[in-house]
């Protein structure tokens, strides 16, 4: 991993179009400013962790569960729900 | 000959978890990095069955053993309206014709009502080119497990 010490209000470019600027380095937390152009997806990394997460536990349903057909008829008698 | 549906192309595949499937390949959807926690998971059909509907089940072929539940979210989200990044409709060969569509995995709980479909992290399916991914949605309306029904 490229290692880079940078002050508050210095920022560094990864190829021409991202800018990573610090923004404020308060204790333990640092706040960091992304400029990225749109097409180039940006969030924290604990955010694909939890997808991840959800996907495991999602796959454990088992076909014959019952728990899904209820929860089916619910939906269509209340022509769903929110 | 008219009249008469040929399905020669189909196939049956033998599982452990769903019975004998038949395989329209022309249904295929290719997922070519998987999905998060599930990498090597790169082809997968959708089957209708009436006991779950209006859920669906995704069907992972190279390995039938994994299977999710999902969901239009349109049904429980009207609104539902998802910004796909364009490095990710790239990944899916999106071209201005194509026709997208978004679907959503559904965690069931152990009370069936209080069950969540992620939002978050919705497959984005090319039905076109019949290429699908799971994207990140940043966006704090929606969450990785947004419950279905109200309270």
């Amino acid at each position: 991993m490229l290692v880079l010490t940078r002050k508050s209000g210095e920022s560094l470019m990864i190829g021409e179009t991202i800018v990573i600027t610090v923004i404020e380095v308060r204790g333990r937390q640092v706040k960091i400013g992304v400029e990225a152009p749109r097409e180039i997806a940006v969030y924290r990394k604990e955010l694909l962790e939890k997808i991840r997460q959800e996907n495991v536990k999602a796959g454990k349903i088992q076909k014959k569960d019952k728990k899904i057909t209820s929860l089916a008829e619910i939906i269509l008698k209340n022509k769903i729900g929110k | 000959m008219l009249g008469v549906k040929r399905k020669t192309n189909h196939y049956f595949l033998e599982t452990a978890r769903w019975g004998v499937l038949e395989i329209n390949p022309d249904e295929i959807i290719r997922f070519p990095r998987g999905i998060p926690g599930f990498e090597s998971c790169k082809q997968f059909a959708i089957f209708d069955m009436d006991d779950i509907k209006p859920f669906q089940w995704l069907i992972c072929l190279d390995n039938p053993d994994i299977g999710f539940v999902i969901i239009n979210p349109l049904l429980f989200c009207s609104d539902y309206n998802p910004r796909p990044y364009d490095s990710d409709l790239a990944d899916i060969a999106f071209s201005n014709s194509d026709q997208l569509v978004f679907y959503t995995i559904v965690t069931i709980e152990d009370d069936p009502k209080k069950s969540t479909a992620n939002l978050q992290g919705p497959l984005v399916v090319n039905l076109t080119k019949k290429i699908g991914k799971q994207i990140v949605v940043v966006d704090e309306r929606y969450s990785v497990k947004y419950r279905i029904l109200s309270d």
